[in-house]
């Protein structure tokens, strides 16, 4: 990037609930691998006469995920109208939030873990976010040809599934943070429960807003000002459903921007496409031009009133949230900054390492050292099978390789020798073919050696057997 | 006389006592409607073959002495903006014509559950847009008392219908005054509940924060018994009311009754106040109180009804678009163009706030001069229409007829209070009509004022000769 | 009561229209643009009651409801029969409608 040139990017992202039912109506919200139109009912098919009722839980999650993200929370909130023609669009509106949504003003903490940092990435960078609100989903298309003629197929069945939207100031400026910040909200939503947030499955999706301000005066880049001056237009991407694209999508933008700003000409707002066969972006050209979508108070749905004893309610459903959980691990466990972070990279592995410590105690008589540690050490650095391995028996495999490791090759050879000294006619009876003989050999040993791997003294047995 | 001259309640007793069968009553039924209705054209669809079936179950209940639902065996006429499985639903429009929906409206469920047989669904002003029944995209009605009046709108076909004795009763449903208005052009009762109390699921929607389903029938009882089997809390619609607090009845000596003078215009049809006021001195000779009062002007009901309505029309009707039922958009008429493009532009950037804002803002005056009222009179006594019916063709091409006529009824439907419409007399053989507002939920009020009227008068008893 | 005199240009009423998903001719187009400029002539009356609405909350919702939410539970809903029976086109359980893209 040449000097004075900094990119200035904001995020759109929406999530999928992972409801039971839609957002405004009963029927299924599972749409992925479904047959066609086969989860439908009046309401998500916007026939005439139908009425929305909204899905409390669906409420509640948002209002999760908005107090997770530090929002302020509207105890007055109530849904609008989005007007504009789609074929995807059954009712001719989108039943969203404009004027109060659930939560405003929050904010999603980036850190930088010391060995995935990179040069132009901050320790610590503060993503501020402007709304999270709550919407419905819009139908599938499908482009193809039948009899020659150039179709578009449409599908209701995700048509009406609960969406969550968290839109952010502008304030990335390097790619590192776009992908630090992904991660991470996918991490809480992952954490909170409510959403897969699968950007193959379109759980997740990102839109991600890029411009280049060029600062003339100096090339230092600096934290975002609440009154930056930002550029006067920026490029909207969209159709990018992995996180790969995204950085491969944002990195062409920056290149192409950069190109033409550098020539002295102007860009253009508009919305762009990656397309991931040719690796490039292209403009779309969308029919709903006129983006006017007359906002209004959906006059069908009464507005939402939370109260505090409601608001504190939802919030105890918050489970401890992964940077708690960093900071707790670090603190109670002793473990490096590093470490916490691989043990809390899903919920389901810190609360596989806790119980596994908890087994640990348990159990008790662990003279081999730190057992935290090595517990810690496995679960990052082996892999285990955290599915099909209950905590209680992981910590039986540590105690007896700990205590096979407890064992030096010069104790065990001497010991061998021993035993083979002491029962000289089973060793005859070996070296003459009855395989039988070794097993009592074995025995003797462990007999001396209790705990220690057997195949380490077969192997040893059998080497001074030789 | 034909058994189709009856009302609900004693066609219901004839039945209990098998003074006739449920087939006999129906028959009459379609006589009369074959006798009339190529005059009247009161009827879109006919429900022959499967009423006269189900005629044919309900006999069987009555043999075997189940006689608990409440309307069993008895034919009503439905509103043809009403889903009805089996029978075309078109709210008079080409765009739905032969549109057959996969879903009953809460409402018809009802009437089916309690035992109704549906003769068929009526004519009405297409997608409700009008007072006079006249821009159906299928022909207008007639007035029974004279084939060259029109007979109000936009519930006409279903006013035209009980008027012409060819239904028992009928269903209609109300956005401004299309229940009251017809009703008081065709002589007979219309009531139009709060706004919630009835569930306006699979009513084809026209502006969605007044829209509400209500009867027209031959007496204040038969209103009264269809109103209680209607209302109700629907989970398919949020702004159903879960349990809101019934007005007790007063007695009649304890009642006080307001007459706003601004609802009696200088501007009405010479004879109407009159007859208004003279049915005032029936009521105060029955023990009530009349108190004259002052109320905001309802000339501004009319602009704040306009907006409203059209920007909730503009972007109701925007599901039509031709994809997943009915026809193009061309197919709508130059009316409901009209609306569509008023409402749109009112919602449209920059026009927001001085139009949909200002004029939610204006509904909260007009709320709380309601509400000042109610802390003076329990009910409201006025004129329903300033004129009787029109003739056919006297209001065409004007741009906002509809809502200029429906001025008197407009204030209590923007505020979603309730109102019934009796007939109190007549100006060259045609209905004069007079309305009874009340304050939210006050329907046992009103039910109770009106058939103390009723009682005492014979206005109801007069049929059109036809 | 005072009048101000809306004049709407055809280029405001066929961006409406545009909006509004309407497919006018030109000929439509003028005949509108004199109907809707009536209309708002008459609607700009509620002007006359700014002084009185200024500090007033707007009314969204009369009946005074909050909170009208449901369980997230399932239940049937339509076939694909059902949801395809009034369709204009239909191909293999999808609806279809000319390419959205060119």
């Amino acid at each position: 990037m040449p000097i004075g040139y900094q990119t200035i990017i904001g995020l759109e992202v929406h999530v999928e609930l992972a409801t039971v039912s839609k957002m405004f109506c009963g029927c299924s919200a599972e749409h992925f691998g479904v047959e066609p139109n086969t989860h439908t009912c009046p309401v998500c098919l916007g026939l005439p006469g139908a009425l929305p009722v909204p899905n409390k839980k669906a409420i509640d999650w948002t209002l999760m995920l908005a107090m997770a993200l530090d929002c302020r929370i509207n105890q007055h909130s109530h849904f609008d109208r989005k007007n504009y023609f789609y074929p995807d669009l059954p009712k001719g509106y989108q039943i969203t939030q404009f004027e109060e949504p659930f939560g405003y003003d929050g904010c999603l903490k980036l850190t930088a873990i010391k060995s995935a940092l990179m040069s132009t990435v901050s320790q610590q960078k503060v993503i501020r976010i402007r709304r999270v609100h709550l919407e419905e989903d819009t139908g599938k298309l499908q482009h193809t040809e039948i009899g020659g003629e150039k179709v578009t197929l449409v599908d209701f069945n995700r048509s009406g599934v609960p969406l969550v939207e968290i839109v952010t100031e502008p304030d990335f400026r390097s790619l590192e943070e776009v992908d630090l910040y992904l991660k991470k909200l996918q991490k809480i939503i992952r954490y909170l429960g409510i959403s897969q947030a699968d950007m193959e499955k379109g759980s997740m999706r990102i839109e991600p807003s890029i411009s280049i301000r060029v600062n003339k005066n100096n090339g230092q880049i600096q934290f975002p000002m609440p009154n930056d001056q930002l550029p006067d237009y920026r490029v909207e991407l969209k159709n990018i459903n992995s996180f790969r694209f995204a950085r491969k999508a944002l990195e062409y933008e920056i290149k192409r921007q950069t190109d033409l700003l550098e020539k002295g000409e102007k860009i253009p707002q508009q919305t762009r496409g990656w397309n991931e066969e040719k690796n490039v972006t292209f403009p779309q050209r969308e029919k709903e031009e006129a983006h006017d979508y007359r906002y209004f108070p959906e006059p069908d749905i009464p507005p939402i009133v939370l109260d505090n004893e409601q608001l504190a309610i939802i919030k105890k459903q918050i489970p401890e949230l992964p940077d708690q959980k960093l900071v707790r691990f670090q603190r109670d466990y002793s473990l490096s900054d590093y470490d916490a972070g691989i043990l809390t990279e899903n919920q389901e592995l810190g609360d596989y390492f806790e119980e596994a410590v908890k087994a640990a105690g348990e159990i008790g008589q662990l003279k081999t050292g730190n057992i935290v540690k090595t517990i810690a050490n496995w679960l990052i650095n082996k892999r285990i099978e955290t599915e099909n391995t209950l905590p209680a028996e992981l910590i039986a495999k540590i105690i007896r390789a700990n205590t096979i490791a407890a064992v030096d090759e010069g104790k065990l050879s001497g010991i061998v020798k021993e035993v083979l000294g002491a029962n000289k006619q089973a060793v005859n009876d070996y070296q003459k073919g009855k395989k039988t003989a070794l097993g009592f050999l074995m025995g003797a040993v462990i007999k001396l050696l209790p705990g220690v791997d057997k195949e380490l003294i077969r192997k040893e047995l059998e080497k001074q057997l030789f | 006389m034909g058994l189709n001259d009856l009302t609900i309640i004693e066609a219901s007793e004839g039945l209990k006592k098998k003074n006739f069968s449920a087939r006999d009553l129906l028959e009459d039924c379609y006589r009369r409607i074959e006798q009339v209705d190529n005059k009247i054209h009161a009827f879109l669809a006919l429900n022959k073959e499967l009423a006269l079936q189900q005629a044919g179950e309900v006999e069987k209940i009555l043999n075997t002495g189940q006689t608990e639902k409440p309307l069993l065996g008895i034919p009503v006429a439905i509103k043809d903006n009403f889903n009805t499985v089996g029978l075309t639903t078109t709210a008079s429009s080409n765009i739905l014509i032969n549109y057959q929906p996969p879903y009953n409206a809460t409402v018809v469920n009802k009437l089916r559950d309690a035992g109704a047989i549906i003769l068929g669904k009526t004519n009405m002003d297409a997608f409700a847009h009008g007072s006079s029944t006249e821009t159906s995209d299928f022909g207008s009605t007639k007035n029974p008392w004279n084939l060259n009046y029109l007979p109000g709108g936009s519930s006409g076909g279903s006013a035209a219908a009980v008027a012409a004795n060819e239904t028992i009763f009928a269903v209609g449903s109300e956005t401004a005054g299309s229940i009251r208005q017809p009703a008081a052009w065709c002589g007979v009762v219309g009531f139009k509940p709060t706004y919630g109390r009835i569930s306006r699921f699979g009513l084809i929607a026209m502006a969605s924060s007044t829209d509400s389903p209500g009867p027209l029938t031959k007496s204040v009882a038969d209103a009264k018994l269809i109103y209680k089997i209607l209302a109700g809390f629907d989970e398919n619609d949020a702004t159903t009311a879960v349990n809101p607090v019934n007005y007790k009845t007063k007695n009649i000596r304890e009642l006080k009754i307001g007459i706003p003078k601004e609802y009696y215009r200088s501007e009405t049809q010479k004879g109407i106040n009159e007859m208004v006021l003279a049915s005032a001195k029936i009521l105060e000779k029955l023990g009530a109180r009349i108190i004259e009062l002052s109320l905001l002007d309802p000339e501004y009901a009319i602009s704040d009804y306009t907006v409203v309505q059209r920007a909730e029309v503009s972007s109701n009707l925007a599901r039509f678009d031709g994809i997943r039922f009915g026809g193009t958009r061309d197919n709508f008429n130059e009316e409901n163009m009209r609306r569509i493009m008023l409402g749109t532009y009112t919602l449209s950037a920059g026009y927001y706030d001085a139009y949909y804002k200002r004029a939610q803002k204006v509904r909260t005056l007009i709320v709380n001069n309601f509400n000042r009222a109610w802390k003076e009179v329990d009910l409201l006594l006025a004129p329903t229409s300033p004129t009787v019916a029109q003739k056919i063709g006297a209001t065409k091409g004007q741009a906002m007829y509809g809502e200029i006529s429906d001025m008197l009824v407009e204030p209590s439907s923007i505020a979603g209070l309730p109102g019934i419409n009796l007939p109190c007399g007549f100006i060259e053989g045609l209905p004069v009509g007079m309305q009874i507002i009340g304050p939210q939920w006050s329907e046992d009020l009103i039910l109770y004022l009106a058939e103390k009227y009723e009682d005492n008068t014979e206005w109801h008893r007069r049929k059109a000769l036809l | 009561m005072s009048k101000s005199i809306t004049k709407l240009s055809k280029e405001e009423v066929m961006h409406v229209a545009k909006l509004a998903n309407l497919p006018l001719n030109e000929n439509e187009g003028e005949k509108l643009k004199e109907q809707l400029s009536a209309t708002i002539d008459y609607i700009n009356h509620l002007a006359e009651l700014d002084n009185k609405v200024k500090s007033l909350p707007p009314t969204y919702q009369v009946t005074g409801k909050e909170n009208a939410l449901r369980d997230d539970i399932t239940r049937p809903g339509l076939t694909r029969e059902e949801a395809l029976k009034n369709a204009r086109r239909s191909y293999n359980g999808f609806f279809v409608v000319p390419s959205v893209w060119d």
